[in-house]
């Protein structure tokens, strides 16, 4: 049984600290109400901050062997520090990407932190991370992503807590256990709904199912996504062949960007709208914690390019789990208005 | 028995010579809200019944009541409604409807016919939320946007303020405006905290009326920054109780610089009117 | 009200004057200079060694705040789709960019060019994001990678990353105005701009005097050209003279305050929108800021190397690109130095970088230096949330608290 590090941002990078001999597992908020991360978090960071750092405070995370950050935004920033310092002992780094990824010296930065990276496990647990380990590791999450987007693929014969529960459970799961188990993903699955609707979701993370539980009720359906833990996960795959540090520096350089990162400026939009069009979606629900900062910047021109196509949106702004009556009566309107207009 | 000054009069009312025999369409509307329920009897598209009663602690029995007070002065009975729409918070608790829709929808096609189709911004200042519509020439709605994390622009923060400054509800918005000069909106965002701030007042020697004012402002500035997300276009008109309260109206009408029509019937109703206009679309539909 | 018991100081007016005209070359800049607005924490020497005229709207956002004009900025930006959550600086930039009529100077002049620099936080990358969709203009990104690190150095391949991305700023800054770089400009700049935070520097120390010649409020509206006008000379000259005119005071024991009875340290950025009513009422009780974190940002290290690579160094090590535990020993340092007593932490809600990890800040520079920490929750810019009353009352148990202490 391997011992886990754990991560809260999919930028970190997997395949290092499997190669380094260590499952990596996503450290998920869950819906309890922190108690003990008020004394180190204020009220206006977000329940994701809140939430996962108050269940290593309550001790429920004694089983990882460390806590791996990546850099995105300026709360995450702040609670790997604060994280260290409550946990001095422990092993927590951050790896600091570039957030410049148009830049033609990002890569070769990213490459060196990567290395940096490395080098700070390898003395942490006097491991050695060799090119073959890595190597191998990659060729497992490459098999983990295309088995991830196979299940995509499928995704009009689930229904959207079944999506929801694979994903959630995949990123907590060894790569190797989501290989060898293939009935992780039912062999069987149950048809989805025959709604005529279909929507987009978008926004950091999803973490708790009572949105696709209203929807799966409301019979609309998830076409496709734009989240941290879903869609993006498993977006790219790392060459192969090559240096492997720098082919992971390329995957995270070149991969679907979330609002931390700077591609250009109307990436998003544009990869939204090509989204919404391939998979002829109604329209887009926006799904964001309270506080997120940068989905929250992103939503004035995401939507604005949304409105210049008439594809119809709505905002869900929640905390750590999403009201069922409020929840339930905006989509419901939201539906009745695109069925309207049918 | 001390007064209640948060409780408001109940009321039904009937068309007086509306015959219902040869209707094509009996529908009906029932809007069960958190603080209030109206039962809305349409014939053919056009006001049969209706009345207005306080939600109690059962959504199902509130709706009956609602119902059987509209009907009480007609000779219809509700086995002769062919189609009811449940619509409300507690729309899913109407145990004779046939259907649901949420209020936006009802509010959107209600205010559609009380108003006329020129609306195209609609405001509902319910009992526990705040909504703002944009509808189409047809009252569908194009995009609406909801308050109700906080009891700001609602009938039960209103309730709270009544009762603590000892003002009858229904007497509120006209005092509020017998102030001489316009006070600052309190400044909290809560209206828990924006009670203490009352109070506070209260005791550095505020006038009742003063305080009301300062308050009223405070709510329509809320309402005004929803609003203003959403983007008012002409007409701009208000639904739900709140409209009769001419404090908030008046205020919030400054503050966004645009005139709301002013109602010739009862605000309250438009969501259960709106909902017996959708039961009677449903059952058009249902026949062909 | 502090009003009549504030002490100004001679260099106001010409601290006026040089705000003033700043505002109003750039009102006049174009169309024969080009504007590039600028984030504070950007290494402007190399748009002020171009002739490139800099504006700041974390400056102006400040000023918005002092003027009580951010409410009303901020509530455009709110009706436009941005969140009430995010920093109030920037909306109130949002809000400027759509109502300038509305806003303070009838806005700011539109950008020719946009360099936004990371070291400060994420919000600036968004905001400047926004303002290259708003006017159509070129962004260039300075990413300076966080350093985590206890000894506060950054990695060699941070500092080479962003060295290589100041050379890609002066080629984009030529491309877009037309412009080449003389490195004799640039030489000349960066010493000018090492001289002023030299000076600053000196200012802010002789605060360890008792009394001190100075208070919070007056280090937070002297701190407005090292930010504004750094690199030029006008920069040195009015730092030379606010230099001599403290250490006249310090030399005749001139006192910011009517009687200093405590000398507290502040941490974060000022409460914009209150900042004399607020300070005043630590006046009450004989309490002066005698040093604070937020204005020795700009003192910042300048190790005169080749400039390219020394201002990578910089701009990369500023304080607010380092985690808390520097931070952390940096406010014990100055405790120490400054003979502190007692500090006060400003839970900032529109900069979180500045406020995540207060908590735990706190905690640590009591454990070290034994001085009691006072919290304080309000916005820099945005006054709707905050509460005199209540703020009031937290300053009154602070101060008693305080009194009580023996020593």
């Amino acid at each position: 049984m391997q011992n886990k590090i754990g991560y809260l941002c999919t930028y970190v990078p997997e395949e290092i600290i499997h190669a380094a001999g260590f499952s990596p597992v996503r450290i998920t908020p869950n819906t309890a109400p922190p108690t003990r991360a008020d004394a180190h978090l204020q009220s206006y960071t977000c329940c994701l901050a809140r939430s996962c750092f108050d269940q290593a405070l309550a001790g429920k995370l004694d089983d990882l062997a460390g806590v791996v950050f990546a850099h995105t935004c300026d709360t995450l920033q702040g609670l790997a520090d604060i994280w260290r310092a409550s946990f001095p002992e422990l092993f927590v780094e951050t790896v600091v990407g570039p957030v410049a990824l148009h830049s033609p010296h990002a890569q070769k930065y990213l490459v060196a932190e990567l290395r940096r990276f490395v080098a700070a496990l390898e003395e942490h647990f006097g491991v050695c991370v060799t090119d073959d380990a890595l190597r191998a590791s990659i060729r497992l999450y490459n098999t983990r992503r295309l088995t991830l987007a196979d299940f995509y693929a499928r995704r009009a014969e689930f229904s959207a807590v079944e999506w929801f529960h694979v994903m959630n459970t995949a990123l907590a799961t060894p790569p190797q256990e989501i290989v060898d188990r293939r009935p992780v993903i039912r062999q069987s699955p149950t048809p989805n709904s025959q709604s005529p609707i279909s929507i987009v979701l978008i926004g950091a993370t999803i973490d708790e199912p009572t949105l696709p539980q209203i929807l799966d009720d409301l019979g609309a359906r998830i076409v496709a996504d734009d989240f941290c833990n879903g869609a993006r996960y498993f977006d790219t795959l790392v060459a192969e062949e090559g240096d492997p540090i720098e082919a992971i520096a390329t995957r995270e350089v070149t991969r679907a960007t979330c609002p931390c990162k700077h591609r250009a400026l109307e990436y998003r939009a544009e990869r939204l709208l090509n989204i919404v069009k391939d998979n002829r979606a109604d329209g887009v629900i926006f799904y964001h914690k309270k506080f997120c900062d940068p989905h929250a910047w992103d939503y004035p021109p995401l939507t604005a390019a949304l409105d210049g196509e008439e594809i119809p949106h709505l905002l869900l702004e929640v905390e750590q789990v999403a009201p069922v009556g409020q929840t339930r009566v905006r989509l419901e309107a939201f539906l009745e208005m695109i069925s309207d207009a049918k | 028995m001390p007064q209640e000054f948060w409780r408001w009069k109940e009321y039904n009312w009937h068309a007086p010579d509306l015959v219902w025999q040869e209707a094509r369409s009996i529908t009906a509307g029932v809007d069960v809200g958190s603080v209030s329920t109206q039962a809305v009897v349409m014939i053919d598209g056009e006001l049969l019944a209706y009345a207005n009663r306080r939600t109690g602690s059962s959504s199902p029995d509130s709706a009956r009541r609602a119902m059987d007070w509209a009907l009480k002065d007609t000779d219809l009975a509700i086995e002769d409604i062919h189609y009811i729409i449940g619509t409300g918070y507690g729309r899913v608790n109407v145990p004779f409807a046939h259907k649901t829709t949420t209020e936006i929808t009802c509010h959107a096609r209600g205010a559609n016919l009380l108003y006329g189709p020129a609306v195209r911004t609609v405001l509902d200042m319910g009992g526990q939320d705040c909504k703002a519509i944009k509808i189409d020439a047809q009252g569908r709605v194009v995009n609406f946007l909801m308050n109700d994390k906080c009891a700001a622009g609602t009938g039960r923060g209103l309730e709270v303020i009544a009762d603590l400054l000892q003002v009858p509800i229904e007497e509120m918005g006209e005092l509020s405006l017998q102030v001489e000069n316009e006070p600052e909106p309190v400044s909290s965002m809560c209206v828990v905290f924006a009670k203490t701030e009352a109070l506070g007042l209260l005791r550095k020697g505020w006038k009742k009326n003063d305080v009301l004012a300062a308050y009223s402002r405070a709510m329509a500035r809320r309402v005004a920054a929803l609003l203003r997300r959403i983007g008012i276009e002409s007409e701009f008109v208000i639904t739900g109780g709140i409209a009769k309260n001419v404090g908030i109206v008046t205020r919030l009408e400054k503050e966004l610089g645009i005139v709301a029509r002013k109602p010739n019937f009862d605000t309250q109703i438009a969501g259960a009117v709106g909902a017996a206009l959708i039961a009677q679309e449903r059952m058009m539909k249902d026949a062909k | 009200m502090s009003e009549k018991r504030y002490k100004e100081l001679k260099t106001a007016p010409q601290l006026k004057r040089l705000q003033e005209q700043h505002y109003l070359e750039a009102k006049r800049a174009h169309p024969g200079k080009p504007i590039a607005w600028v984030t504070s924490g950007a290494p402007v020497e190399i748009v002020r060694a171009l002739d490139i005229l800099p504006v700041y709207p974390e400056n102006y956002g400040a000023l918005c705040g002092v003027r009580g004009a951010s409410a009303g900025l901020c509530q455009v930006a709110e009706a436009r789709g941005y969140s009430p959550d995010l920093c109030a600086y920037a909306r109130s930039s949002v809000g400027m960019m759509n109502d300038a009529e509305h806003a303070p100077l009838g806005g700011l002049p539109r950008p020719d060019v946009l360099i936004t620099c990371s070291n400060i936080c994420g919000t600036v990358l968004k905001w400047y994001e926004a303002a290259a969709r708003h006017y159509h203009a070129p962004l260039f990104i300075v990413d300076t990678p966080f350093i985590h690190a206890d000894d506060g150095e950054p990695t060699p391949h941070a500092v080479g990353y962003v060295a290589a991305q100041l050379e890609e700023m002066v080629a984009f800054l030529e491309t877009h105005t037309q412009r080449e770089l003389s490195k004799e400009k640039l030489v000349e700049t960066v010493h000018l701009a090492s001289e002023a935070v030299s000076l600053w520097r000196d200012v802010r120390e002789s605060c360890r005097a008792h009394p001190s010649p100075l208070n919070g409020p007056d280090l937070f509206m002297n701190m407005a050209p090292i930010v504004i006008l750094r690199g030029t000379e006008g920069c040195v000259h009015f730092y030379r003279a606010l230099k001599e005119e403290i250490n006249e005071r310090v030399a005749h024991k001139v006192s910011a305050l009517p009687e200093e009875k405590y000398r507290l340290l502040w941490d974060n950025i000022a409460i914009w929108h209150h900042l004399y009513q607020f300070y005043s009422h630590f006046v009450e009780y004989g309490a002066c800021f005698v040093v604070d974190t937020y204005t020795g940002g700009w003192v910042m290290k300048m190790d005169g190397g080749e400039p390219i690579e020394s201002l990578a160094r910089t701009y990369t090590q500023v304080f607010l690109n380092q985690g808390l535990q520097v931070r952390a020993r940096d406010m014990a340092d100055l405790i120490k130095r400054f003979d502190v007593d007692g500090f006060v932490m400003h839970s900032n809600r529109s900069c979180k970088p500045y406020s995540v990890g207060q908590y735990d800040i706190r905690r640590i520079v009591t454990e070290q230096t034994g001085k009691p920490g006072l919290m304080i929750e309000a916005d820099h810019s945005d006054p709707r949330s905050y509460d005199d009353e209540a703020i009031q009352a937290r300053i009154q148990t602070f101060m008693e608290g305080l009194a009580s202490r023996p020593g």
